[in-house]
């Protein structure tokens, strides 16, 4: 602003001003609805409230007519509200500005506005959380804006009568002073060399804390706090000899007892033309700026506390060498070292019980072993909160009354509980005689907490290496074999059960493939499977040892998984099962002798319808046969003819082998074996033994097949063994009634895919109702000939294929046998037959 | 009971076995001493066919489906019908012999059996029943001879037959000597007997 136009420009000022004199112009600038109506709500109707939309119209508007406007408020919608500050105050210095800003932006604003050039005094952040103080704070910038523009006429009146009185002053001061009016917010306060103000603007009265106007005391050390006038007039000697800028300095001015407001003074000389010297002092309160630079300070100090401490930590739990308890007391020294305090205390605290587990101390109250009542200690109260409990002078606070400072006047404490794996395990103080000086930090607060937590941690992970050691010699003395291996099944660990039973040592297996990945595919496609669900899988292994003797184990394979669910490892036990495997092959052995004895006895019983049935191709060979040698003695034997004779007795002969093979390997003593076989086949072989007695009998036989060839896995002797056992049941049942027609049926159907279902009835007399529940029972029997095994034994057989046989029903109208065989797959069976 | 002519028919051997070997077998055993032979698979099957009167003998298997032997043996008895059977088994088994050879068998062999003795057998019971039907057919033309004689003739039988002389029985009659003659001689050509003794061994074993 030129200086020559001054006059008038005051006159437009005054115009203005008075024109609108009785209303305020306050701008709102992406100001949210909700908010803009809740301050308008507490401002009087002399407010009016402009809403410009962004921050370029906001600019347009003070550009064009900066002292229409009282107050701007900018919005929280308002991006970089810092910048656009900035911009209006290059325009217009003076305009409060107020920045709305969430609770969690302000500080970081603040933050912006302490690092920003070219702002202006009057703006301040203002969060949302504090709506209902801001219509307050609008009304009183505007207010505040409005009274300046009147003083800064009335100033600027002043300062031209006060230029044209010191006609001595250079133009250019006149200027370089108008020039700091219009700069503001820097205070000015010019003195002579004696330190009498010669001006002082009104920013230099608001940052020094006088009356806008009313008389100042003339001597410049009298602003200033006591304690920093020594320092004034140093600066005011200083100026007064030098023509050197001299560096800003920091003046404190106290306000209340704790706190101060600062002011950073620049002070330079200048001289008058005529010789004169003054000093000119520029003034600027940087409290913000000042506590922003403490808080850093201390917190610089805190964080070099911590460091200092978290080393000490560090060097005291790496310790390799210390145990647990010399740790902790490290860990005590090092606490009462850092919070100055001579006592340090592990405690152990069960229900009312506070025993002092480890300790440094120089109070003979506390050494390890000494048990004390908990509610007469402070930590009863630590235990209950996760932060922990700390006071410097329990006797000038309530702590006074607590049970504890009656007792060992403790003055200074800091405490704070430790929890392992979740439950109460004591707490951690450090405690003193006398007050403690200084306050108990966050960081220290910190430090006791994390020293807690190690020894938490460290409990815990005794806790679990004791448990891990238990679980370890489970596994290492166990009975059974273990072997772990990772997740394709390479060991990694076996037992000392596993190295007694194989032979091997862990030290040549591990690396190696699991011997229970040796099995045979299929199981192992099921073992994967199981796995992969996350099961157990149990099967029984037989393998070899070292020296290559057979050994049997009930294997049992589980996945072992990470948190994440993963398989990481496969553990396997396996319990020797070698004597019972032996014992089964034993018991197999002679139930096979059993089977083959009671075949015998079902051939025995058999021998006249067998012997009927030889009889007749030997009869008949035998017919032929003489017939033959007669015609030939009679000498009228005829080619043709003894072809005839001849052609017959050998297929007499056939079919008398074929009854014999029948009979033959019915009756063999024979290794089990089982293997695909046609079901149809084992039904038509069996009736062959019973066909002669079926159809002197007249009993009508019905047969029904599936259409498709049906394949069993099974050992086709024993099932015809069953099936004889079953039919000649029948006919028994079926001769001791007289009905016609006497029937037997056999139905063959597919059960399941994996099952063939045999239906065998008869309208026989049936089994006595009192007799069913013993009808499987070895060695019971109703018939005078019978040796009462034949259904054990066949239920013995055909579950040892992994069938079932059951009665499935009885009456004297007839009774109805089912079992069910496995059906031969290629997949599962192929490599077992042998 | 019309029975052919001994001398006229050729015996039948008619084998009942259900196995077709066996029945086959026998039967080539019998053609090759010429003997005609029928078979058949059961005694149903047999029963349906066979002509009472018809000359031969059965060799029958006792167990056979359907009906036994046993059962075709009561069957045949009951209906009257005179045919020697032979039973064949493949059991030994005593009590079925036993029941066999009650129901009138004329032999019981065993299977496999010699193919002289079932011959012989065969022979044997066709050459036994072959006496048996002769006199059987002799005692009936015989009866019918006696039939076709006149009440006179009649008269004149039953006299000679109390031995008495032609002149007591011209008396007793009151008609001439010649004409007892010429009924002797009559009565002589209806029955065809040659001689008295003849004639004597006719009414016996008419009587």
């Amino acid at each position: 602003m030129p200086t020559k136009d001054l006059g008038s420009d005051i006159s437009v000022r005054r115009l203005g001003s008075e024109s609108r004199s009785d209303v305020c112009n306050l701008l709102f600038v992406s100001v949210p609805r909700n908010i803009a109506f809740h301050i308008s709500k507490n401002l009087s109707k002399l407010h009016h409230i402009e809403f410009v939309v962004d921050g370029n119209h906001l600019a347009a508007k003070v550009e064009e007519r900066p002292e229409a406007v009282d107050a701007v408020l900018l919005g929280t919608e308002l991006s970089d509200p810092v910048g656009w500050a900035q911009r209006i105050h290059t325009m217009d210095k003076r305009l409060p500005i107020i920045i709305l800003g969430t609770a969690a932006k302000c500080g970081q604003l603040r933050q912006d506005l302490m690092f920003s050039p070219f702002l202006g005094h009057e703006i301040v952040v203002w969060p949302t959380t504090d709506i209902d103080g801001l219509a307050d704070v609008l009304a009183d910038a505007a207010q505040r804006r409005q009274q300046r523009q009147r003083y800064q006429e009335a100033a600027m009146a002043n300062a031209h009568v006060q230029i044209e009185v010191l006609p001595l002053l250079q133009p250019e001061t006149a200027e370089y002073v108008q020039g700091l009016f219009d700069h503001e917010p820097i205070g000015v306060v010019a003195t002579d060399p004696n330190g009498t103000t010669l001006t002082i603007n009104r920013q230099a009265r608001q940052i020094l804390g006088l009356p806008e106007d009313g008389l100042i005391d003339t001597q410049l050390q009298k602003l200033f706090p006591k304690d920093e006038r020594p320092r004034i007039d140093k600066l005011l000697a200083l100026a007064n000899h030098t023509n050197v800028r001299l560096p800003p300095e920091l003046f404190e001015f106290p306000i209340s007892k704790s706190r101060s407001f600062f002011v950073e003074v620049i002070a330079s000389a200048f001289s008058h033309p005529g010789g004169r010297r003054g000093a000119m002092f520029v003034l600027q309160e940087v409290t913000l700026r000042v506590q922003a630079e403490r808080q850093r300070t201390e917190a610089v100090v805190e964080l070099r506390l911590i460091a200092t401490a978290l080393a000490a930590l560090h060097n005291i739990s790496a310790g390799r060498d210390d145990s647990l308890s010399e740790k902790v007391r490290d860990f005590l020294r090092l606490g009462c070292e850092q919070f100055g305090l001579p006592i340090g205390i592990l405690s152990r605290i069960e229900g009312n019980k506070f025993t002092v587990l480890e300790a440094v101390s120089d109070n003979p109250n506390f050494f390890p072993g000494r048990v004390l009542k908990l509610n007469r200690t402070y930590c009863a109260t630590a235990i209950d909160a996760a932060e922990p409990i700390a006071f410097e002078h329990a006797g000038a606070t309530p702590w006074r009354d607590h049970s504890s400072y009656k007792d060992s006047r403790l003055e200074a404490y800091i405490g704070v509980r430790i929890v392992v794996g979740g439950d109460l395990f004591g707490t951690l103080c450090f405690m003193g005689n006398s007050p403690r000086r200084v306050t108990f930090s966050p960081a220290e607060r910190e430090i006791v907490k994390l020293m807690a937590r190690w020894i938490a941690g460290e409990f815990q992970r005794e806790r679990a290496e004791a448990h891990m050691r238990k679980l370890s010699s489970a596994i290492e003395q166990a009975a059974d074999s273990v072997v772990i291996t990772d997740r394709s099944g390479i060991i990694e660990y076996v037992n000392p059960s596993f190295e007694a039973l194989t032979g091997f040592k862990r030290e040549e297996v591990t690396g190696d493939s699991a011997p229970f990945l040796q099995c045979d595919e299929c199981l192992q496609s099921d073992l994967w499977e199981a796995i992969h669900e996350g099961a157990d899988y149990r099967f029984l292994l037989s393998s070899q040892t070292k020296s290559g003797e057979l050994y049997h184990q009930q294997m049992t394979v589980s996945p072992l998984r990470d948190d994440k669910g993963r398989t990481t490892h496969l553990i396997a036990t396996g319990q020797d099962v070698t004597a019972l495997i032996e014992a089964k092959e034993q018991d197999r052995k002679r139930q096979a002798e059993l089977a083959h004895v009671a075949r015998l006895s079902t051939l025995g019983g058999m021998v006249s319808g067998l012997a009927h049935e030889l009889n007749q191709p030997l009869c008949a060979i035998m017919t032929y046969a003489q017939t033959c040698l007669r015609k030939m003695r009679e000498g009228e034997a005829r080619i043709e003819d003894l072809q005839h004779g001849l052609d017959q007795i050998v297929r007499q002969a056939q079919r008398a082998d074929e009854i014999f093979v029948r009979i033959r390997n019915f009756s063999r003593k024979s290794q089990i074996r089982r293997q695909r076989t046609n079901i149809r086949e084992i039904v038509e072989t069996t009736l062959g033994f019973a066909q002669t007695e079926i159809s002197h009998n007249n009993i009508k036989l019905e047969l029904k097949f599936p259409k498709k060839q049906q394949l069993v896995y099974a050992d086709g002797i024993q099932i015809q063994q069953v099936l004889l056992n079953l039919v000649r049941n029948s006919l028994d049942a079926l001769a001791a009634v007289e009905r016609e027609p006497r029937k037997l049926s056999i139905k063959v159907a597919l059960e399941s895919p994996k099952f063939t279902k045999l239906i065998l009835s008869d309208n026989g007399c049936g089994c006595p109702p009192q007799e069913l529940h013993r009808l499987f029972e070895p060695f019971f029997t109703t018939k005078e000939a019978g040796l009462g095994v034949g259904l054990s034994i066949s239920e013995g057989i055909i579950e040892g294929h992994g069938g079932k046989l059951w009665l499935e029903s009885s009456s004297p109208n007839g009774s109805t046998f089912c079992l069910t065989i496995p059906n031969w797959r290629s997949s599962r069976h192929a490599d077992r037959e042998s | 009971m019309q029975i052919e002519n001994p001398k006229k028919s050729v015996p039948t051997v008619f084998i009942v076995d259900d196995d077709p070997a066996v029945r086959d077998a026998i039967r080539w055993l019998m053609e090759q001493v010429k003997l005609k032979a029928q078979v058949f698979s059961s005694a149903d099957e047999f029963l349906a066919s066979y002509v009472p009167g018809t000359r031969g003998c059965i060799i029958l298997d006792i167990r056979m489906p359907g009906m036994s032997g046993l059962e075709l043996q009561e069957r045949l008895k009951a209906s009257g019908t005179v045919i020697p059977i032979i039973v064949i088994t493949g059991h030994g088994d005593v009590s079925i012999a036993v029941r066999a050879m009650k129901a009138g068998a004329v032999e019981f062999l065993q299977k496999p059996f010699n193919d002289q003795l079932l011959l012989d057998t065969v022979q044997s019971a066709l050459s036994t029943y072959g006496t048996i039907w002769e006199q059987e057919a002799r005692r009936q033309e015989c009866s019918k001879n006696l039939a076709s004689l006149t009440a006179r003739e009649r008269e004149v039988l039953n006299l000679m037959r109390t031995g008495k002389p032609n002149k007591v029985i011209a008396s007793i009659l009151k008609i001439s000597v010649r004409t007892v003659e010429g009924h002797r001689a009559t009565i002589m050509s209806k029955t065809g007997t040659r001689s008295l003794g003849e004639l004597f061994e006719m009414l016996h074993t008419n009587s």
